[in-house]
């Protein structure tokens, strides 16, 4: 074992540009796949976040408050197309308010009650009925405006979908140039070593074991380039984690894995993360090296 | 354990480079294969290890027709069958522990089996003093040495020799011989392709003579004496045809 190391620990040595090369070429890949992956996992942590929530709410004016919110919940009972209603007084918003910016003294002070509009959260037993429930409520008294979480669900799907096809392709093409490179770098080994390559097929070699060693190096570079991408990712993550969980910890997902990142939960995503990253990454590689050798060795 | 049965090899040219060989050889037997420069003896060893495929006949190795052995198992005959490559063949970047080494770890042996067989081998030929050499630092007569110690490693069944002796002097010719035969006695069958007229005349062993892709004389206790005498007959056919220009000049 400790011989096929060395030898293969040569291979790699006597040809150290190729082997940089590739080893970029796949860190470039898996830096940018593994930056698109996790952003649209963010975007759909959202998505399920704003999907979870009341898919409508009702504000009212200023003057307006809890009749005038059971008068309309009491309208929309009766279209038997509620699933339930929670009312948000002034006061509530305002606790509300504080709670989301309690860090930040600067946007607590001179705001009040009075300010902050009462509302009404409604969930319809299907999402279908909101177009149909929207005249009841227009039509209802102190209403001052209706937000829909459709539209904010549609815009994030919207964004989120883009994200994942532009990554999805871009991936896809940087996965293409990898095994491009990796299959040139292979096939020029296999060029310097044809003369020992055929000594071995003549004296008693199995294919196997003249592909195996061509094939642990390709996947060895996949395995370099995507574990050091996991390791510039891990740390772009631990540098803009604060900001994250300050723009984003009201998500429970985000909050489980980036509140604290010492935690299981935390730890074990990070090492699933790595280990998708290095075995795609040998995968890639060997599998480059396997086309290559296809090509330039003939059995 | 070797057997041709009709077997001709034609490489597209006007001339046969072998034509219709039926040839079989025992088991333990240690036959020398002779003939001018062109014979056919190169492209016979090269039907015998599958570098080429016969055009016509059968070959069989082993009870094995060698042309039925599909690529992806060609391994197993080249593991029964050793071969001294006439170039030797070594890996010049490797020392002489590892060029032996190589013809065990293709079997996928041990380091303890390697390191033992290793140098088993090396003691059979002499050369345990210079295990840790590169190719290089080494005589041509000691890489003779270890290009026969790489072929016996793995015990192969049949050990194929082509011109081991070449360009050795008659001393370390009659060493290589030596070894060759020692490997015999041990049980596995030897084919040497050779020029050396000493050595086949010195050892008596059984003789093939190839001339012109045909086998034209199979003698038990062979000679030197169809080249000889086809040397001689060549040399005095110039001499002939240089007296007849000599006279037509005058």
């Amino acid at each position: 074992m400790k011989k096929k190391t060395n030898s293969l620990w040569t291979h790699i040595r006597r040809s150290p540009y190729q082997s940089i090369a590739a080893v970029l070429t796949m860190f470039i890949t898996f830096l940018l796949a593994g930056i698109f992956l996790l952003t649209t996992s963010v975007s759909f942590a959202i998505l399920q976040y704003f999907e979870s929530k009341p898919q409508l709410t009702v504000f009212f004016l200023e003057k307006a408050g809890k009749p005038e919110a059971d008068a309309l919940t009491s309208a929309l009972v009766g279209t038997g197309k509620i699933a339930s209603t929670k009312f948000v007084s002034k006061e509530e918003a305002l606790a509300i308010y504080k709670e989301q910016n309690k860090n930040d003294p600067l946007l607590l002070e001179m705001v009040t009650a009075d300010i902050l509009p009462a509302s009404l959260e409604v969930t319809a037993k299907d999402p279908h009925f909101l177009s149909e429930l929207e005249p009841v409520i227009k039509q209802a008294d102190g209403v001052e405006e209706v937000v829909f979480q459709k539209d904010v669900v549609d815009s994030l799907l919207s964004w989120t979908n883009a994200i994942r096809n532009v990554g999805g392709v871009l991936a896809i093409l940087l996965a293409i140039d990898s095994l491009l490179i990796i299959m040139t770098v292979i096939g020029m080994k296999i060029a310097l070593k044809k003369e020992e390559i055929d000594i071995l097929k003549l004296i008693g070699a199995s294919p196997w074991y003249i592909r195996m060693p061509f094939i642990i190096e390709g996947g060895l570079y996949g395995l370099t380039g995507s574990f050091a991408a996991w390791v510039v990712i891990m740390a772009i993550v631990v540098v803009f984690r604060a900001n994250i969980v300050s723009f984003l910890g009201a998500i429970p997902v985000i909050q489980t894995v980036l509140g604290n990142m010492l935690s299981t939960t935390s730890l074990l995503v990070s090492a699933g993360f790595l280990v998708s990253m290095i075995l795609f990454g040998f995968l890639l590689g060997a599998v480059g090296s396997l086309v290559s050798l296809g090509r330039y060795i003939k059995f | 354990m070797i057997q041709l049965i009709h077997v001709s090899k034609d490489y597209g040219s006007a001339k046969k480079a072998l034509s219709d060989i039926s040839v079989e050889i025992s088991d333990g037997e240690f036959v020398f294969l002779i003939g001018p420069t062109g014979a056919g003896k190169t492209t016979l060893l090269k039907l015998l290890t599958r570098e080429l495929l016969p055009t016509e006949g059968q070959i069989l190795i082993d009870g094995e027709d060698v042309a039925a052995i599909p690529e992806s198992q060609l391994f197993l005959l080249r593991r029964k069958v050793g071969m001294v490559f006439q170039d030797l063949k070594l890996l010049m970047d490797r020392t002489v522990f590892e060029n032996i080494a190589v013809g065990m770890q293709v079997l996928g042996k041990s380091e303890e089996e390697i390191e033992k067989g290793v140098m088993d081998v090396l003691g059979l030929v002499e050369l345990t003093d210079k295990v840790n050499l590169f190719p290089v630092q080494l005589s041509q007569g000691e890489k003779q040495r270890i290009a026969i110690a790489r072929a016996i490693v793995s015990g192969p069944k049949v050990l194929l020799a082509d011109e081991p002796t070449g360009n050795l002097d008659p001393e370390t010719s009659e060493d290589i011989l030596e070894i060759l035969k020692e490997v015999n006695q041990m049980g596995t069958t030897v084919l040497i392709v050779t020029h050396n007229s000493l050595i086949v005349d010195a050892h008596k062993k059984r003789t093939l003579t190839m001339k012109a892709g045909e086998i034209v004389s199979d003698e038990v206790k062979g000679k030197y004496h169809f080249i000889k005498r086809a040397h001689h007959d060549k040399k005095h056919e110039e001499h002939k045809e240089e007296r007849k220009d000599h006279e037509k000049e005058d």
